[in-house]
């Protein structure tokens, strides 16, 4: 319903901007007895209470609309734009140590691999790209039809191709989203891949940068919420300081939150034998829908209700009435 | 560029000097005292102090601008960016560049034959817009740098970090032919070209220049050959990046200039001599001019609306001017 729903809370300002109007009209009342006496003449008193109380009332109104207007309503008209058939699909692969664990086998990385082959080998007219992510994001195969390099270059994916601290699934989005070749027609798809460990950044910039650019996001979450330890190399797992095992679930959630937000899907990658369940719920998938809707805000017409309410409030200061004040 | 969504509803500014005269130039309305008498300090008509002056001012004109703002958000403002979208598809076009020891000779002043080659390609690269371009590179053996792309940016980045000897000592030609057939063979373009640059003669890998130039004339591939350098003794010297040791020499290095002939010959292509760092540029804008698809474009206008920030910003101005007037000044109407 709304886009803006924090720029609500300016409405509180309404409160002290009433309080300080309401206060100014006892000190004018006041000031009108000290100039006029104590028996001013009626219509002044009349004239003045009058217009304050419009001059008011129009200007909070002016107030409270300027607000709902920066609020954005969504327009109840959506606009249906087609998609181009042809895709360029860029997979933004989590490769933290936590995508090691193997609560779903043989582990989550290994599933994610066997997705990213199912989805390449069932699209067609596509080109692929492969952006790997911890801390920082990586394009690690660009957009490209050279399936021999992308299926080289997917067999070797390992936490350990580069060292970074931390996961950001902002900065794996943000690397995916540079990575589409810009002035083709074509139809933009990121597949994200992740167990949501550790997500920190802005999902409401992430979803809005997607809408800018016409990214649709799909989002397999990988792993379960149950969760899984972490393995280290020679059979070990990493512990807390305290001697316990880290557990890494997979956080749902904030993923749901960016999928729904960009118009894509989000899956959850948790059980054997589900990698074409997962293809079918794509946004890639050949059949898919070719359309898509535009989310547009109306303003105009709350904003031009705010400026009549400003200009009624400021005639009704600045006109003098029945030429008395 | 600013642009409007509904530019007509602009003519509300025009309302504002009438307002403007009414507030304050319009002389037979009168005056009236906005303000409490406390602040005259209780004189019955001090001339206002100069602070006062200025602060009045400012509220003045927050209350204007404001107004301003809030009028042409009405109109919808956005900035709009010109997108030129390709409609056809280019060439797809993969670089074969020799990698082995003789490219770092350093008659390419002042630099040596393989970074005047990047450096060539690099702006060859910026020149083309809708083409995949990709690299592949060969010593004794041949591999993939970077597969045929429009992600120029990583493109470059990656052109940048080649090394040489990083695929052995030798000059594989044929393998390096052939690893770029491959990777062009899902390749939907209707111009697909490979462009050899090399230095030496072939001395390495399994299959031979002319096996391979068979196959891209099979797989419709033509191949541009470019033959690197002068003849005589030259000065090498490199950095083995695997044990870091700076080798320097000279060598006699000479390509076989029949072997890149026949490849051009066979494959539909052109063989280019290069000399100097001039010449070479000379070759890539020959190629470039060669290989031009007629492009089909369409313009798209992207916009991003502004109306937001002109909304917020009335809003804040018109906060200062109430502010100023009705809290510091305690202005009664």
């Amino acid at each position: 319903m709304l886009l803006h729903p924090e720029s609500l809370w300016l409405l509180l300002l309404l409160v002290p901007v009433g309080a300080v109007l309401l206060r100014n009209y006892r000190i004018g009342r006041k000031e009108f007895k000290r100039v006029k006496g104590s028996r001013p003449e009626q219509n002044l008193y009349d004239a003045f209470t009058i217009k304050w109380f419009f001059y008011s009332f129009f200007y909070l109104l002016a107030l409270l609309f300027i607000i709902i207007s920066l609020a954005g309503i969504k327009d109840t008209h959506e606009t249906l734009e087609e998609l181009p058939a042809d895709k360029d699909v860029i997979f933004a692969v989590d490769i933290s140590r936590s995508m090691l664990s193997g609560d779903i086998k043989p582990s989550r990385l290994q599933r994610t691999i066997s997705m990213i082959n199912t989805v390449i080998n069932r699209t067609h007219s596509a080109r692929f790209g492969l952006v790997l992510f911890k801390g920082e994001g990586y394009v690690y195969v660009p957009a490209t039809e050279d399936l021999e390099a992308l299926n080289k270059a997917v067999d070797t994916i390992t936490p350990s191709l580069f060292t970074s601290g931390s996961t950001s699934i902002e900065a794996g989005l943000r690397a995916a989203f540079d990575a589409f070749p810009s002035g083709e027609d074509r139809r933009k798809i990121v597949i994200l891949c992740t167990d949501g460990e550790a997500h920190r950044g802005n999902s409401t910039a992430l979803i809005q940068a997607a809408s800018d650019n016409k990214i649709t996001v799909d989002v397999i979450g990988v792993g379960t919420e149950a969760g899984g330890r972490i393995p280290l190399d020679n059979e070990r797992y990493l512990r807390t300081e305290e001697g316990d095992f880290v557990i890494s679930r997979l956080h749902p959630v904030p993923l749901r939150k960016i999928a729904e937000g960009s118009g894509g899907s989000y899956c959850q990658m948790d059980k054997v034998g589900s990698l074409t369940e997962i293809f079918e719920s794509l946004s890639v998938r050949e059949e898919g829908d070719n359309i898509r809707f535009i989310e547009k805000e109306r303003f105009t017409p709350f904003l031009m209700i705010a400026v009549i309410a400003l200009l009624i409030s400021f005639l009704v200061r600045v006109i003098p009435w029945r030429g008395t004040y | 560029m600013i642009t409007f969504e509904s530019p007509v509803l602009l003519i509300l500014l025009a309302l504002v000097p009438t307002l403007f005269f009414l507030n304050h130039l319009w002389k037979k309305r009168g005056s009236h005292i906005s303000f409490s008498f406390t602040i005259w300090q209780k004189e019955v008509l001090p001339k206002a102090r100069l602070l006062e002056r200025f602060v009045l001012l400012v509220s003045t004109s927050a209350f204007w601008l404001g107004l301003i703002a809030l009028l042409i958000a009405v109109a919808g403002p956005s900035i709009s960016e010109k997108d030129r979208i390709h409609l056809n598809r280019g060439v797809d076009i993969l670089f074969v560049l020799d990698e082995s020891p003789s490219m770092a000779a350093q008659d390419f002043s002042p630099e040596n034959r393989f970074e005047a080659a990047k450096k060539v390609l690099r702006n060859f690269i910026t020149r083309r817009d809708n083409d995949s371009i990709g690299i592949v590179t060969f010593g004794d053996r041949a591999a993939l740098r970077v597969p045929p792309t429009r992600d120029y940016e990583t493109l470059v980045g990656r052109l940048e970090g080649l090394k040489l000897m990083e695929m052995g000592q030798g000059t594989a030609i044929g393998m390096g032919i052939t690893v770029a057939c491959v990777h062009l063979r899902h390749s939907r373009a209707q111009n697909k070209i490979v462009v050899l640059i090399t230095d030496g003669k072939n001395n390495a890998g399994e299959i031979p220049p002319l096996s391979a130039a068979k196959i891209a004339a099979e797989m419709g591939i033509r191949v541009y050959t470019i033959g690197v350098g002068t003849r005589g003794e030259v000065s090498i010297e490199l950095e083995d990046p695997n044990t870091g040791n700076v080798i320097r020499g000279k060598i006699d290095s000479q390509y076989d200039e029949e072997l890149l002939v026949e490849i051009a010959e066979m494959t539909e292509g052109k063989f280019f001599p290069a000399t100097s760092p001039g010449s070479l540029e000379s070759v890539f804008n020959d190629i470039d001019s060669l290989e031009t698809v007629q492009q089909r474009v369409r313009i798209d206008i992207k916009t991003e609306p502004l109306h937001r920030e002109f909304i917020l910003a009335g809003l804040v101005l018109l906060l200062i001017a109430f502010a100023i007037r009705k809290i510091m000044f305690r202005e009664v109407l």
